[in-house]
């Protein structure tokens, strides 16, 4: 009894997340702003045509659950990649008939496991080996 | 991480204001009108800046929080400003949603969301800062629902959300609606 009390006390209901739409402003618009423009002088990347590089490679994919927004978000990992397939849908540009591979849950946690100790030197690799492929990326100014 | 992105962008933020200093004190004599008033601005200017100011956090104790009320912007108590840190632009020139004149709005912002008790609905509002003047001797509201200093500094509105403009002397915030938060769960 007294345990089922004291695990009873633990086991909160997970609170109700809301629209990715919604998510997005709430947690990314602040600096990635509510058009994805970012912002050049505060060294905030661009989303506009651009994301959705990143998400085309393993490697893009890793570096992407691992930027501050991310990180920090403080989401469960079903919600990280419904936000992250929002932003792809509204900024990646992508064909019709090649879509930028959603993010599920799985590959979410799976991602965020692996360390990642510089995530600026990732993003810099990241980018060289994106754009040998042809795949534009955003400006970047951390070194 | 974190920390780091943030020690940069201020580091940032301290070169550009001293080349801004330097240029300035090159130009203008201490005797003039402009190196005076200069002087003051710099002072007020620097406030904001502070990363763990907390002037003012007893009032937004838990339990302590004022009831909202949804007919005075210039109050601050006027539910959109449940997280804003400053000086009210619409008691400095500008409105609710607009800076005044002279001044530019900030290219990145903190977003919080607030309660409206009129429908009982909850709004994200973006406090994006006013930028590019001394700091107005307008209202001063400080108030915290949701954010979290030193934890997330995204959730943080003490910081100078001018960083990112090109002339980052902090002058008043605005509340902007941007959403009303729907609470779909994901699918």
């Amino acid at each position: 009894m007294t345990l089922a009390v004291v695990t009873g006390l633990w086991a909160a209901p997970a609170a109700a997340q809301s629209s990715p739409a919604t998510e997005y402003l709430i947690r990314c618009s602040g600096c990635h702003r509510a058009d994805g423009a970012g912002s050049k002088r505060g060294g905030v990347p661009d989303f506009r045509g651009l994301v959705g590089s990143f998400g085309r490679s393993e490697a893009g994919r890793v570096y992407l659950m691992h930027v501050p927004g991310v990180a920090a978000s403080g989401m469960d990992d079903a919600g990280i990649a419904a936000v992250m397939n929002h932003i792809f849908a509204r900024w990646a540009d992508a064909p019709v008939d090649d879509p930028v591979p959603p993010f599920d849950a799985d590959e979410v946690a799976r991602l965020r496991a692996l360390s990642v100790p510089d995530v600026v030197k990732t993003r810099r690799r990241v980018a060289r080996q994106l754009a040998a492929q042809g795949l534009p990326v955003a400006a970047y100014p951390w070194e | 991480m974190m920390k780091q992105w943030i020690d940069a962008l201020i580091a940032r933020t301290d070169a550009g204001t001293e080349a801004m200093t330097r240029r300035a004190a090159q130009h203008y004599s201490r005797r003039g009108f402009v190196g005076r008033a200069a002087l003051f601005m710099a002072g007020s200017a620097l406030l904001p800046v502070l990363p763990f100011d907390q002037g003012g956090r007893a009032f937004a104790a838990d339990g302590n929080a004022p009831e909202k009320q949804d007919d005075d912007p210039l109050s601050c108590d006027y539910w959109r400003y449940c997280a804003i840190d400053g000086n009210l632009c619409n008691d400095c020139g500008g409105t609710l949603t607009s800076c005044p004149p002279g001044a530019e709005a900030s290219k990145v912002s903190w977003v919080g969301t607030c309660k409206n008790p009129t429908d009982g609905k909850d709004y994200v509002v973006s406090y994006n800062d006013c930028c590019g003047k001394a700091t107005c001797t307008g209202t001063e509201c400080i108030n915290s629902e949701r954010e979290r200093p030193g934890y997330q500094m995204s959730l943080h509105n003490d910081i100078n959300w001018c960083m990112a403009n090109k002339s980052m002397g902090y002058h008043c915030t605005v509340a902007v609606l941007v959403g009303q938060v729907d609470d779909s769960s994901p699918a």
